[in-house]
This record gives C-alpha cells, structure tokens and sequence, in this order.
C-alpha cells in the first residue's frame, strides 16, 4: 500500500520511489527479511516453550536412525514466521489489485488446513492430523472462491482464461471453459502444496528450493507486467501482474530468514503451515502469469519430488499384483531420503538439491528467449 | 503412514495468546481487509 505515498512526491520528491514495483521488490524483500530475524528468535522460543515438537520418529525415516533422534523435540509450525513475514510485507508495499488480493488470498486460506494439522499433530498428539476430506474441503474451497473473484473481476476475467505454453508465442488456448480452468488451478494448487509438503523432509531444502523459485517468477511477473518487455519476449502481457514480483520479493525475504533458523541442524521446522501454503501460493501465481508449465519446470525439485513418491507407491502396488511381492524403485522415497539411504549425509542432499533447483531455475528462464 | 514412538513426550501445553497478540492479529485483519477492498475496487 505504500505505492499510494508516490502520489505526494510534489511535496517530497523520493516518494516518487514508491511508484516502481522494482523499488517495492526490494524493499519488500528487506522488511520480511528483518521482521523474520525479529520474530525467529520469538516465537521458536515460545513454540519450545510450548513443546510443539512432533515427539514421534516417522517409522519410514527411523532406519536413517541417529540424524532423526534429535529432530523429535525440534518444533514446527515455523511457517508462520514465513506467513507474517510475507503477509506484512506484501500488504505494506505491494500495490492493492486483483491479483495480489487473489495471491495472498490464497495464501492465507491455505495456511489455515496447514497450523490445523500442525496443531492436531503437536497438541492433541493426533498422529494423523487433519482429516483428508478437511483438507480437500479447505483446498477446494481456496481454489473455487479465488477463481471466482478471478473470473468476476474486470482486470482479470479475460486474461485469467489464456492458457499458455514455455516456448509458444501466443495462447494456446485463447479463453478456457471456467470447468477446465478451475480442474487445472486446482491440480496445481493441490500439487505444488503437496509436492513442497514432500520435498520438506531435510533441514533446508523445501525454503532454499521455494528461494529460487521465487526469484525465476518475480522476474517472470516483472516481464509479464511490463507491455514493452513481454512484447519484446513474446510472452503473455498481464496488466498489473508486475505486483506479484513484490510479493515474491517478500517471499525471498521470508525464506531466507527463515533458513537462517531452519538450516542443519535446524531450529524450527516450517511444517504444514509453511510448505501446504507456500505451494498454493506459487501454484496460483503461476497461473495468474501465465506460466503454469513453467512452473513444472522452475520447480522441479518439487516435481521429481513429488514423482519418486507416485512412482514408489505405483511401482510397489503393480509389482505386488503381479508377482506376490512387491518392489521398490528407490530405496525409500521421496526421493531425498533415497541419496540418504546411499550413504549421502543430510547437508549434502540438500546442497546438491539446492544446485538442481538452481539448474532447473536457469531451464526456465531461459524459456522466456527460446519461443 | 504409521509412526513410532520410541520415548514419550509431554504434551504440548495449548498456546494462550496475550493481548499484544490479539491487537496485532485484529490489526493486521483490519489491514488485509483494506487491502482486498482496495484491490478488487481497482
């Protein structure tokens, strides 16, 4: 909101600042960034206070044995420091308009299913958390009421129903049905949310993963935002969009300040309530770019992730149908603890993680030239 | 997915929140419904 302030730049001129999404990037970046080490500390040392740790070792991960005891008192819920982090600098200096509202919307109305499932899991020692209908209900319900205000509102029912694709000049799908486009913004909020929630099983990797997918679509929403840039780029003009690069600007703070309290050994864990949220925010905005495949893409740790998972499961069942006994594909999945499981140790997966993420962050920049 | 316990531990205390809190999180509410009005007048 403090774009309004570069109204008044006759009375002060830096106010006049305030007026590019860029400068506002920044210093969204920065605020969550600090408000993130003022709060870390704070509420890390309350949630101890109030023993929010699992308090049970995963049966699958307690063969990696000794690295896992010491994370049963480790507390989790630490994706409200993210969620505040973000949620604070994003109302503060992004520019209101329907597809900010639409992103933090969503946001918020994801970390709800997250912290209940954290907090059934960590207070009520209720193993299994949420219900899975409850979830779905919660999922469902953020994805039908953001589509709505998508399609109701001026600045975005018409755009929102182009569907593009990396490396097409134009839409491919010029104006979607309102059924197919909501199967499609629902399978991605529900697969990134749960291909994050899988991906954060290590100290550090799902925050330093969602850090470069950040960075890759704030400049993606930066280009889109500009008429002369996605003209010159052949990808899809958004008007307004640009503003969503604010908000991906205070997700890099958040993230990093959170890693700071989250890398090995970590401190505190983001939980539900970071990575079910954090999924649905980068999967609706992905879509409000146009990029949704991109996505697939940028964020493919979470994507192989999310595979290995599909792919062990799938694998084991058909095996076991055919033969009796069923067969693994890897040796545990997802697929970090797999490299775990080879003799890799923790840091290790991670650091080499973070490399593919920052592999497949380059992939799909580069798609913004190669049309 | 099943889970093992190998120790026990004390449940979590239920979180109270102080009024600090609770002014905080009423005006941070008040600040995002401002923000949305704003957004979807736009």
């Amino acid at each position: 909101m403090l774009s309004y302030l570069s109204d008044y730049a006759y009375y002060f001129g830096p106010l006049r600042l305030l007026h590019y999404n860029s400068v506002r990037t920044i210093g969204a970046a920065v605020t969550a960034l600090i408000i993130g080490f003022i709060i870390g500390p704070r509420m890390i040392a309350r949630f101890r206070e109030l023993k929010f740790g699992h308090g049970y070792i995963d049966e699958r991960t307690g063969a990696l044995g000794a690295t896992y005891f010491d994370k049963k008192h480790t507390p989790t819920m630490g994706g409200l420091i993210i969620f505040i982090s973000v949620f604070f600098s994003s109302v503060l200096w992004a520019e209101p308009n329907v597809w900010t509202v639409v992103a933090l919307f969503v946001y918020a109305a994801l970390t709800v299913p997250g912290w209940r499932d954290d907090y059934l899991k960590v207070v009520h020692k209720n193993k299994d958390g949420i219900k899975s209908w409850e979830k779905i209900a919660w999922q469902t319900g953020a994805t039908v009421v953001a589509l709505g205000i998508l399609l109701w509102h001026p600045a975005s029912s018409h755009k929102i129903r182009e569907l593009w694709l990396p490396f097409f000049k134009t839409a491919v799908i010029p104006h979607m049905h309102w059924a197919v486009l909501l199967v499609l913004i629902y399978l991605w909020i529900v697969g990134f949310s749960n291909a994050i929630n899988l991906t954060d099983g290590l100290d550090g990797l799902a925050a330093g993963c969602t850090i470069t997918v950040a960075l890759v679509f704030g400049i993606m929403a930066y280009v889109a935002g500009r008429a002369d840039f996605s003209e010159y780029l052949l990808i899809s003009h958004v008007p307004g969009a640009g503003e969503l690069t604010v908000i991906c600007g205070a997700l890099i703070g958040s993230c990093m300040a959170f890693l700071w309290f989250n890398s090995h050994p970590a401190e505190v864990f983001m939980g539900d309530t970071g990575s079910l949220a954090l999924g649905g925010l980068i999967g609706v905005m992905a879509f409000m770019i146009h990029q949704p495949f991109t996505l697939v893409i940028v964020g493919g740790v979470f994507v192989m992730e999310a595979l290995s998972v599909i792919l062990q499961v799938g694998w084991f069942k058909w095996t076991k149908r055919r033969t009796g006994t069923g067969a693994r594909l890897f040796l545990m999945a997802p697929i970090h603890h797999h490299f775990q499981k080879r003799g890799w140790p923790e840091t290790k997966v991670v650091l080499r993680f973070w490399i593919l993420s920052l592999g497949f962050a380059l992939a799909g920049l580069a798609t913004l030239k190669l049309r | 997915m099943s889970q093992s316990t190998s120790d026990s531990q004390p449940a979590a205390a239920r979180p109270s929140f102080s009024s600090g809190t609770m002014i905080a999180v009423a005006l941070w509410a008040c600040a995002f419904a401002v923000f949305i009005v704003l957004g979807l007048r736009s």
